[in-house]
């Protein structure tokens, strides 16, 4: 080896030794003379608080049987801000790309628009993620989590959702959840209320809409949790800082029994669909275009049942309701199925009223010693003496038939108009001394008018008309008419027409099916009107996982709710036993208006006391076919009295023993008989016992 | 002054046939330089996992290890193979390189990574042929310097740089402006210890400065290149947040360090995944955050120890082509680590040569082992002469 590469390859060591030498400098001066000012120029790190919602609590029926349930579900979202990393180009690739993965599954709801709309959604935070279709098949959870780099920003989660283990039973007392819209948000009331629980609100979470749901949301809502985590530039989780854990909400139990619930809206659904297409004897058609049924404890006001029909599936509305869907179950043409008509609905009552009337005339002393006890009906009319100018001072039965001599007691068997135009009038012109209310105050006294106040969103108060009310209205709207304009309310004064109306339940008197089967309740326990009970007890479970009622799963924490007296009825002398025995006229005496229905439908065991009702609710302009009403209790011969109270009211379906009377009493057969049969589950290839067909008169 | 000892025991015949063969390559393994590799490749998986255990995908130290063991197939296979053998299919060697080399030019065929296209999609790994040409131009430099086919001293001096130029060129239509500047360091490197006039070596100097001015005033760059390079250039870097960027952490990350470091897993830079590129390129940012200055140095030592080796192997090396073989991965090793540890503190251009044995990657690990493979078998066989 000559020297020329010995020195070289020497020169090449010391080049090397030197770049060694000055990596070290660097080193030295980066690490160790100026590390603080550099360190203090690292990056802090980037905390990120991450809001989960706590799963809801679920609700029961009075037996603990399960109505909404908890389950997981798979749901496909996206990250903003990761997609925000992306160009304009890439990121309609990768909503096409999405859309088109989503197709391929069967799921076309999701289009590219869609997703686009979703993403700049301003309710949702940079970081946050935003659903874009839950209840995704698992095979998608499987395929984003393996194509993570081929769909960026895209996130699969999987989030509690609510199930429903009956379907559509009981759908309208349920409600549903979805998510909090800007309204609700923003909502003083709610806001507060939830503060006041701890749980407040961020702009993704769900609140409870309609029914239980809605009315219970303080219950039911979990307690939300939140965890803030160290992230890297990323998003990785580099470390859990603090953790508070979400709390599953309290579990609401329900006075309903879910197999009545079934039972009830099953015969209704039956026999409103046997009368639908049937024409009345005027050629009016039988529409029923809803019903409900609600039937109450009198012993102590706990709603059994609350049906509504049409219904609708709840689990539609899970994760968000579509334009379509949300139209179609607001269709007052398909019966507007989310309304809950037990509560909701507003219906004229008809002769069932006369319960109201009568109580207010005897009350008031009408039938006091030294007046007339009854009133001979030779001809079938009544005669207004002073109608000034209102409603045609010729009133007449129904059919103009003459009913003779009647009573307090059998008028209310025989449903005589003319007894009540009778009564109405006269209390008009005692208004001196009864005041110009006497009806309308005795029906306040039976719940009518006002709100129960039972716990369902969206519950009506139905109408007592007042002369005051008559005033008022006429006045607002004679400021507001332009000159030359008729005021559209025609007069102003309320006229002894309008009471001989009032006293029939017609005119515009207005009550929901459940104020009307308290108000039977009431005169069938004997005066104590309770106020109708839903909700029974709120309980904080040790496992929501497990069944409430399982012996392991005893609750942490129960909140009861007692019934409620609302008021004690002074029913003086005989008043109470002269209307209790006219009621069971009603159904028991051969010239009840419901006898003849009593007998063709079997009845039911024990006696029996209620009221028919048929409301006029057609103009001659738009002729309609008269509502079915009818109120029902008993049995009256029960060791502590009636055990069931029950009003259905089917409007466009003809007189009240027509078909709302068959409906109550098929209704309540099998739970007075004790062969209620259980409700069918979602799942269960099992229905409900058939209904034998109404027999639907012209 | 000779390093050669007085006796090659290979000229005297065995007396015995029971005498040990004292020559045999076997007995003459680099157990230092197997060490310092092995200790770097273990470095390397700990800063490997560090910087990608919270990766999406996972942690990829399980496919590290996997290079790694194929990376102990390759060594074994390139130091057992007789080094003057190889050098002896110089002309495939370097045939079979250029053809890669034009191949992964071809549109459809590569796969571009950063902008560089420079990539075949191997499924396991992604194989880059600019690093098995930086292997066989150091053969074929060994061959061509260390032989006689060429007597013609200028001619010979040509045809090197022409051997040297021309994968150069082609790394740099890719663009691989680090690749090139590998090509370019090995070249000089066996050139000067080949034996080139000192006259001819200060003119080449001086063309490479130029050369170096004109490309970066020139459109062969693309932009992001130059402002890497520009924001080496200025402290204040306002071309090219990107670049500038990249830099400033990096800085970050190692200055933040100090002198013992935040500990593993611990660094607030790296667990933050600041750094771009942290599990390759900026490997060296994740030992000087979470190791410190001791760490960075004891990092240093090893490099020392390997180069040292290297050194040592090229002047135990029993001929001309020995000997340039090991200068050859000598430079190769000694321009990726100091260009790799400079750009990660600041004091080089960023680019995208990797640390020798630390970086994650396959095609760069195994052409490491490959690189060392060939300097072991030369220490292996010094005593060898037949």
């Amino acid at each position: 080896m000559d020297d020329t590469p010995r020195l070289r390859l020497s020169i090449l060591g010391i080049v090397c030794i030197s770049l060694f030498a000055s990596l070290t400098a660097r080193l030295w001066y980066l690490q160790v003379l100026n590390r603080e000012e550099f360190a203090a120029e690292g990056q802090q790190s980037q905390l990120r608080t991450v809001h989960e919602q706590g799963p809801r609590g679920r609700i029961l029926d009075v037996k603990g049987r399960v109505l909404v349930d908890n389950r997981l579900s798979v749901v496909v979202g996206i990250v903003r801000d990761e997609v925000d990393d992306l160009n304009s180009q890439e990121r309609s690739e990768l909503y096409g790309a999405l859309a088109d993965k989503f197709n391929s599954y069967d799921i076309e709801a999701l289009k590219r628009a869609d997703i686009e709309d979703q993403v700049n959604d301003p309710r949702y935070a940079q970081f946050d993620f935003i659903p874009l279709y839950q209840d995704a098949p698992p095979e998608l959870e499987l395929f984003f989590a393996e194509h993570r780099e081929d769909y960026p920003g895209i996130r699969v989660r999987r989030e509690t959702i609510r199930t429903y283990p009956y379907g559509h039973i009981g759908a309208s007392i349920l409600g549903y959840v979805g998510h909090i819209d800007e309204q609700e948000y923003a909502d003083p009331d709610i806001r507060q209320a939830a503060a006041d629980e701890g749980k407040p609100y961020s702009k993704e979470d769900d609140i409870g809409k309609g029914g239980v749901e809605q009315s219970m949301e303080a219950q039911l809502r979990g307690t939300p949790g939140s965890t803030t985590v160290e992230v890297s530039r990323t998003g990785a989780v580099v470390q859990v800082r603090e953790e508070t854990p979400p709390k599953v909400g309290a579990d609401v139990w329900l006075t309903i029994d879910i197999d009545a619930q079934a039972w009830a809206e099953h015969v209704l659904k039956e026999h409103m669909s046997d009368v639908r297409g049937h024409r009345d004897k005027d050629g009016r058609i039988y529409r029923a275009p809803e019903g409900a049924s609600a039937i109450v404890n009198p012993h102590n006001g706990e709603i059994i049942a609350l049906a509504s029909v049409p219904t609708y599936d709840p689990s539609a509305l899970v994760g968000g309701i579509s334009t379509d869907v949300w139209e179609e179950l607001n269709d007052p043409a398909s019966g507007s199925p989310l309304n809950n008509w037990a509560v909701s609905g507003q219906f004229p009552p008809g002769s069932t009223f006369k319960l109201v009337t009568l109580y207010a005339a005897l009350e008031n002393g009408l039938f006091a010693p030294g007046q007339p006890p009854g009133l001979e009906d030779s001809t079938g009319k009544y005669t207004i003496a002073d109608c000034g100018g209102g409603p045609s001072c010729v009133r007449q039965n129904a059919g103009g038939v003459a009913l003779g001599y009647s009573d307090p007691q059998s008028s209310l068997t025989i449903s005589s108009d003319v007894f009540y135009y009778w009564l109405g009038d006269r209390m008009w012109r005692g208004k001196e001394l009864l005041g110009e209310t006497p009806i309308q105050d005795a029906g306040a006294k039976f719940g009518l008018g006002t709100k129960t106040g039972i716990p369902l969103a969206g519950e009506a108060g139905g109408r007592m008309p007042t002369p005051d009310m008559w005033r008022k209205r006429f006045d607002e709207a004679e400021k507001r008419l332009e000159p030359g304009e008729e005021n559209p309310w025609g007069r102003r004064n309320w006229t002894a027409g309008d009471s001989v109306n009032l006293s029939i339940g017609q005119g515009e008197a207005l009550v929901t099916p459940l104020q009307l089967a308290n108000a039977y309740a009431t005169i069938g326990n004997g005066g104590t009107h309770n106020k109708p009970l839903l909700v029974s007890k709120v309980t904080v479970p040790t496992d929501a996982t497990k069944a409430p009622t399982a012996p392991d799963n005893p609750p942490l924490a129960t909140e009861t709710f007692l019934p409620v007296v609302q008021d004690r009825l002074p029913f003086t002398e005989n008043h109470l036993a002269v209307m209790q025995a006219g009621f069971e006229g009603v159904i028991h005496n051969g010239r009840g208006t419901a006898n003849d229905m009593w007998s063709d439908y079997g009845g039911l065991p024990g006696r029996w006391a209620g009221k028919t009702g048929t409301s006029e609710a057609g103009t001659d302009a738009n002729p309609k076919a008269d509502g079915s009403v009818f109120a029902l209790y008993g049995p009256v011969d029960a060791p502590f009295g009636p055990n069931f109270a029950i009003a259905t009211i089917i409007p466009e379906s003809g007189f009240g023993a027509d078909t709302s009377g068959p409906t109550a009493v098929r209704t309540l057969r099998p739970l007075v008989e004790g062969n209620l049969p259980p409700a069918p589950k979602v799942g269960e290839d099992r229905d409900l016992p058939p209904v034998p067909p109404l027999d639907v008169k012209p | 002054m000779s390093v050669q000892p007085a006796h090659r025991p290979s000229e005297l015949r065995p007396l015995d046939v029971r005498t040990p063969d004292m020559t045999a390559a076997w007995r003459h393994v680099d157990w230092l330089l197997v060490a310092a590799i092995a200790a770097l490749t273990l470095i390397g998986f700990a800063l490997i996992h560090s910087a990608s255990r919270l990766f999406e995908l996972g942690s990829l130290l399980p496919r590290q290890l996997l290079f790694a063991l194929m990376g102990v197939g390759v060594i074994s296979v390139v130091a057992a193979i007789d080094y003057r053998k190889i050098v002896e299919k110089a002309v495939w060697v370097y045939g079979l390189a250029i053809v890669l080399l034009a191949a992964v030019l071809i549109p459809g065929v590569s796969k571009t990574v950063n902008g560089t296209q420079g990539w075949f999609d191997l499924g396991i790994f992604q194989f880059q042929p600019a690093e098995t040409a930086k292997l066989a131009v150091i053969v074929t430099l060994a061959a061509l310097l260390g032989g006689d086919r060429i007597a013609n001293r200028a001619l010979r001096l040509v045809v090197a740089l022409a051997l040297v130029g021309l994968p150069m060129a082609m790394v740099l239509v890719q663009p691989d402006l680090g690749s090139a500047l590998v090509f370019l360091f090995i070249g000089a490197a066996m050139l000067f210890v080949g034996g080139i006039r000192g006259s001819y070596l200060a003119a080449l100097a001086l063309v490479a400065v130029l050369g170096a001015t004109a490309i970066l005033n020139s459109d062969a760059l693309a932009d992001y290149q130059r402002d890497r390079i520009t924001t080496f250039l200025d402290e204040n870097c306002p071309s090219g947040e990107a670049a500038c960027y990249n830099v400033r952490q990096a800085e970050i990350a190692v200055s933040s360090g100090g002198v013992t470091g935040y500990g593993y897993g611990r660094g607030p830079q790296t667990t933050g995944q600041f750094v771009p590129e942290q599990e390759t390129d900026f490997i060296f940012t994740v030992a000087g955050e979470e190791f410190g200055f001791a760490g960075s140095v004891a990092i240093l030592a090893l490099y020392a120890l390997l180069i040292w080796r290297l050194w040592y192997t090229a002047v135990v090396a029993p001929d001309q082509q020995g000997r340039l073989l090991c200068v050859g991965v000598m430079a190769l090793l000694m321009f990726h680590l100091f260009e790799n540890i400079g750009m990660s503190i600041g004091m080089m251009p960023v680019t995208g040569i990797p640390l020798p044995f630390i970086s994650y990657g396959g095609s760069s690990l195994l052409t490491m082992f490959a690189a060392v493979g060939l300097v072991l078998n030369v220490h292996m066989r010094q005593w060898d002469v037949s």
